[in-house]
């Protein structure tokens, strides 16, 4: 099983439009978090090996270094009836959350610093399927923050520092730290051996240079399935985040309904739309691959219906019942081809 | 696949998903050779050197119960008291291969903290130092192995663990003689020790009871797994119960409850400690009891609840060296486990409730 860390997981509800780009608006202009040209972007120094006992002394050291460093900038982000965790990266308090603690645009939350101190703040873009979400402080003020990691030097077996509020804000332990690994980078993901848990949702990932890497968003069931969303999401979807716009939204509570309509394909990673649906991944025996689809193919049509994004396709299939068949038009290598594909029923899910 | 879990979300309806684990396993996870937990530990060896030899392995009927820390060369160890259950004799097996007959000098039941003692010559016995490392200091914990049975750092800022809210099992209401019992969950003491819908409860401890508050104020100071006497109205019959206190644990179908048993086993005493030292180390819950140093090698708490996925908690070694002498003056109660040890099913009904 897997579970998403949210104390309460709550998927944004009724979404029918895009929120209007621009229509939140903090003091106007462009957000003071420099991600290509400001120095607040940058990569980690060295690799840290640990053989010796005076290796570990060293990490000791800058893990301790980071503790001090993160701990005023990483807050417990209240939401609704539930609670997260965030992190500030600029003076003028943007802070980054999970997708799924920000739960909505135009939110009024509730951030605590770790000395019990309480903020305002609002809501603004979510990057539903990556769970990245942004939170402004609204009310007056500069702010501690801390600094962004460009993720060149992170790798698996790079040392990670998760912070953040597990099951809520408690004075008696207004912070907690865990040290680990990293075992996975993605594009989308990074996975680590920081345990994190219910409350830490939001809280981040810092190397150990102190900078953040990642947003933690969910788990699995071993100890080592800790997964965050990559920094660098952050940063390809920063426009779009401010602006409070909210994308890549799914199209069900949840996952996958068992009897439902099944083709057996995962998206590549790349959310443009208009380009049609990319294809990641045609899993083996499924009815994309009897249909002859391939990985890299791009559906631009499926039963007659334009594809602009693999949102629409998801759309469209869920609209199909099992059994039935539907012409499917795509690029492949520059050339259009069409398939027919049946669409097949869904097992029981995880 | 971890971007085919992640995109799951976002794929609703259009793919089906393995389970996670089984893909975690044809990917090899755990054992790469860059996150190697092995290796970590290994590094550690070193510094946990000289205090190996204090570690013992407690057994009973030749079942592993917990560790145990030898903390006076005179023969005292100290252990996690709950681990250690309703057993009468122990063994303690020392490092160097040695084994003696251990008996229970006494329990701090708060910090459910045993201390033990061994008629045995020639021990190494840890040096407690009262100093609590501070947040992100590395803490090893020790068993008898080589390398350190676990590794982390320090979480969070030491703070007492409140204790959990003990329940009866019963919902009573109002009754001429007593409590009246109107409902008994199943799951509880109560239901274990026989009582009934319609019992009236007229006496807890030899004391008559008419109202909760009187009812709520006998249990006070009470812990988890204490039998309560009552005596019980049925009818025109006074019967006498034994009612073993629980905890009134999360639900176990909650999604927290879920979350935090994902990753392995917890120790079922794991709350209500005047003082912890919060760390990240993978500990199983038999390893509690054992020592926990810091880079120095330095033993500054004792291991006493794996707690969930994120917390393992160790009591700091100012606390212990404070309870140490507490125990010894006989200022707790040394009959602790013995009452523990009382028959709790003295009535038990038919189809009774499983025990957690």
């Amino acid at each position: 099983m897997r579970d998403w860390l949210g104390v309460h997981w709550r998927m944004p509800r009724g979404f029918i439009c895009m929120v209007v780009a621009g229509l939140l608006s903090f003091g106007g202009g462009r957000p003071s978090v420099a991600w290509a040209d400001g120095p607040v972007v940058s990569g980690q120094a060295e690799e840290v090996q640990v053989k010796t006992v005076e290796d570990l002394a060293k990490v000791e050291e800058r893990v301790s270094a980071v503790v001090a460093k993160a701990t005023p900038a990483t807050v417990c982000v209240r939401a609704g009836g539930g609670s997260g965790s965030g992190v500030i990266i600029s003076e003028d308090g943007y802070v980054l959350t999970a997708g799924h603690v920000a739960a909505e645009p135009d939110r009024e939350v509730t951030l605590v610093f770790s000395d019990g101190k309480t903020v305002r703040g609002k809501t603004l873009g979510i990057n539903v399927a990556i769970d990245a979400g942004l939170i402004k402080i609204t009310d007056e003020g500069k702010w501690p923050f801390v600094e962004m990691s460009d993720m060149q030097g992170l790798k698996e077996g790079s040392w990670v520092v998760a912070m953040g509020h597990p099951g809520g804000f408690d004075p008696e332990r207004p912070m907690v730290t865990r040290l680990g690994r990293v075992y996975r980078v993605r594009s989308t993901v990074i996975q680590t051996d920081c345990t994190i848990i219910g409350g830490d949702s939001g809280g981040p990932l810092f190397d150990l240079d102190g900078k953040v890497v990642g947003i933690h968003s969910r788990i699995s069931n071993r100890l080592y399935q800790n997964f965050h969303v990559p920094i660098s999401m952050y940063a390809s979807g920063w426009e779009r985040l401010a602006a409070g716009e909210v994308w890549n939204r799914p199209l069900a509570r949840g996952g996958v309904e068992p009897g439902g309509p099944y083709i057996g394909v995962q998206g590549a990673n790349r959310f443009e739309v208009g380009k049609g649906a990319e294809l990641g991944e045609v899993y083996r025996g499924s009815p994309a691959e009897q249909a002859g689809l391939q990985a890299g193919d791009v559906i631009v049509a499926f039963d007659r219906t334009p594809i602009g994004s693999f949102g629409d396709l998801a759309e469209v299939v869920r609209s199909m019942e099992a059994g039935d068949k539907a012409p499917v038009v795509i690029e492949r290598d520059g050339k259009r081809l069409e398939l027919s594909i049946t669409i097949g029923k869904a097992q029981g899910g995880e | 696949m971890i971007q085919r879990v992640i995109n799951r979300w976002m794929l609703a309806g259009v793919l089906v998903l393995s389970s996670l684990p089984v893909l975690a396993q044809r990917e090899g996870f755990g054992t790469s050779s860059a996150v190697s937990d092995s290796e970590l530990r290994a590094v550690f060896e070193p510094v946990i050197q000289s205090v190996r030899a204090s570690v013992v392995q407690l057994e009973s009927d030749g079942q592993k119960l917990a560790l145990g820390t030898i903390v006076d060369e005179a023969g005292y160890l100290v252990s996690k008291a709950s681990e250690l259950g309703q057993h009468e004799g122990f063994t303690a097996y020392l490092a160097d291969g040695r084994r003696f007959e251990a008996t229970l000098v006494g329990v701090d039941r708060q910090n459910d903290m045993a201390l033990l003692k061994i008629e045995a010559q020639r021990l190494t016995a840890v040096k407690l130092v009262d100093d609590e490392p501070a947040m992100g200091r590395w803490i090893a914990c020790v068993g008898q192995e080589k390398s350190p049975v676990a590794v982390g750092i320090v979480s969070a800022k030491a703070r007492q663990i409140k204790p959990p809210q003990l329940v009866l099992g019963l919902i009573l209401g109002e009754h001429p003689k007593g409590l009246q019992v109107i409902v008994v969950d199943k799951n509880f003491g109560a239901a274990e020790a026989g009582i009934q819908i319609g019992d009236v409860l007229t006496q807890v401890e030899d004391k008559r009871v008419i109202a909760v508050d009187q009812l709520i104020s006998k249990l006070q100071g009470r812990m988890v797994g204490d039998v309560v006497q009552v005596q019980v109205l049925r009818g025109e019959e006074l019967q006498k119960k034994a009612v073993r206190l629980s905890e009134l644990m999360p639900d176990p179908e909650s999604r927290s409850e879920k979350m935090n048993r994902m990753g392995g086993s917890i120790s079922d005493r794991r709350s209500g400690f005047e003082r912890v030292i919060q760390h990240d180390a993978e500990l199983h819950p038999d390893h509690c009891g054992g020592p926990m140093v810091n880079l120095k090698g330095q033993v500054v708490g004792l291991n006493i609840a794996r707690a969930g996925r994120v917390e393992t908690y160790a009591l700091p070694s100012g606390l212990i060296l404070r309870k140490i002498e507490a125990i010894k003056a006989g200022k707790q109660s040394p009959s602790a486990p013995a009452e523990g040890a009382m028959p709790v099913k003295q009535d038990t009904p038919e189809g009774d409730a499983p025990r957690q």
